[in-house]
């Protein structure tokens, strides 16, 4: 073996970890979006860098500190500009810190104004789920009956509680809770779909080996599913 | 020449593994994108192992030689 490689299908965002023990975070992880003025990965990286931060790529987004190592938000790209998504949880003199650091090294203004969150009525959380068709399977298999709506958002409600899934551009979704009994009930609901929705992707990137590697001239060795439900494929490279 | 394989872990959450066994070298890091391709999906972590710096060590070594044996005319 030579190298060792990680992959993320683009189905998948690490946003969050659910689990029974991860509510308290999944309630702090409401996020704040603030679009900035980038356009392009270089021109965040070298400004943000300048500015004594970092940004990391991960995945199709940007991972930056803030505050040491364990505070951290992500940058996104929608609609062909970079949009900073704080944690609800953060600081906001950290946060304005930030800003003020990157719009002095720019020299002008980067980033428009901060949402007010203050008049919302529903709580709104993030999730791993990026795949609209994926999304719709684990709701069909959880049982939620869900529909797609004209503007691309999901609807679905379980046992009274409605729960609007919908994302700006090629973002993960985004969860909106309506008339939830209780965060705690919500929370579990999300942990299961979660879990359905990371199956479907784990079928979704089988499928897709299966179809595909005959094109790239790699034939399907063996394959054979391990006792942690891991599917395990070996390619014969020709 | 060993064969080419290519080991593939497609994890319960979606997570995927590609472990590169019997290549040579660089051409291990070219089919990072291909395996992008193949999975829909964005290689987030590579590690090279040692047996990559060992075959990377020997065609330096080889391009050395032939070099000085060049320069010698």
């Amino acid at each position: 073996m030579s190298v060792s490689i990680a992959l993320l299908p683009v189905a998948l965002a690490i946003r969050i970890v659910m689990g029974k023990e991860n509510f308290e975070n999944w309630v702090k992880a409401q996020q704040v979006r603030v679009p900035s003025t980038f356009t392009t990965e270089l021109e965040l990286a070298r400004n943000v860098i300048k500015a004594g931060y970092d940004a990391v790529k991960f995945g199709s987004s940007i991972k930056t500190h803030i505050d040491g190592e364990k505070s951290f938000f992500f940058w996104e790209l929608v609609d062909g500009k970079w949009v900073a998504i704080f944690p609800k949880y953060q600081e906001q003199a950290v946060i304005d810190r930030f800003i003020v650091s990157v719009e002095s090294i720019v020299g002008q203004k980067v980033f428009g104004a901060f949402p007010d969150t203050t008049a919302q009525v529903s709580a709104q959380f993030p999730t791993n789920f990026r795949d609209g068709d994926l999304l719709m399977k684990a709701l069909r298999e959880f049982g939620a009956q869900p529909s797609l709506r004209t503007n691309g958002s999901i609807l679905c409600k379980i046992e009274n509680t409605a729960l609007l899934f919908s994302r700006l551009g090629d973002s993960p979704y985004m969860l909106e809770v309506k008339n939830g009994p209780s965060l705690e009930q919500v929370y579990r609901y999300m942990s299961d779909i979660d879990d359905d929705y990371k199956r479907c992707v784990q079928t979704a990137v089988y499928e897709k080996i299966k179809a595909r590697a005959a094109a790239r001239d790699m034939a399907v060795e063996s394959e054979e599913v391990l006792p942690d439900k891991t599917i395990l494929i070996t390619l014969r490279v020709s | 020449m060993s064969q080419k394989q290519i080991k593939l872990k497609i994890f319960p959450d979606g997570q995927v593994q590609a472990e590169l066994l019997g290549f040579r070298g660089k051409k291990c890091t070219d089919y990072i994108s291909v395996l992008e391709l193949l999975l829909d999906a964005e290689a987030v972590d590579s590690e090279r192992t040692p047996e990559y710096y060992l075959e990377e060590s020997v065609a330096t070594k080889v391009t050395q030689v032939q070099v000085q044996a060049i320069g010698r005319g």
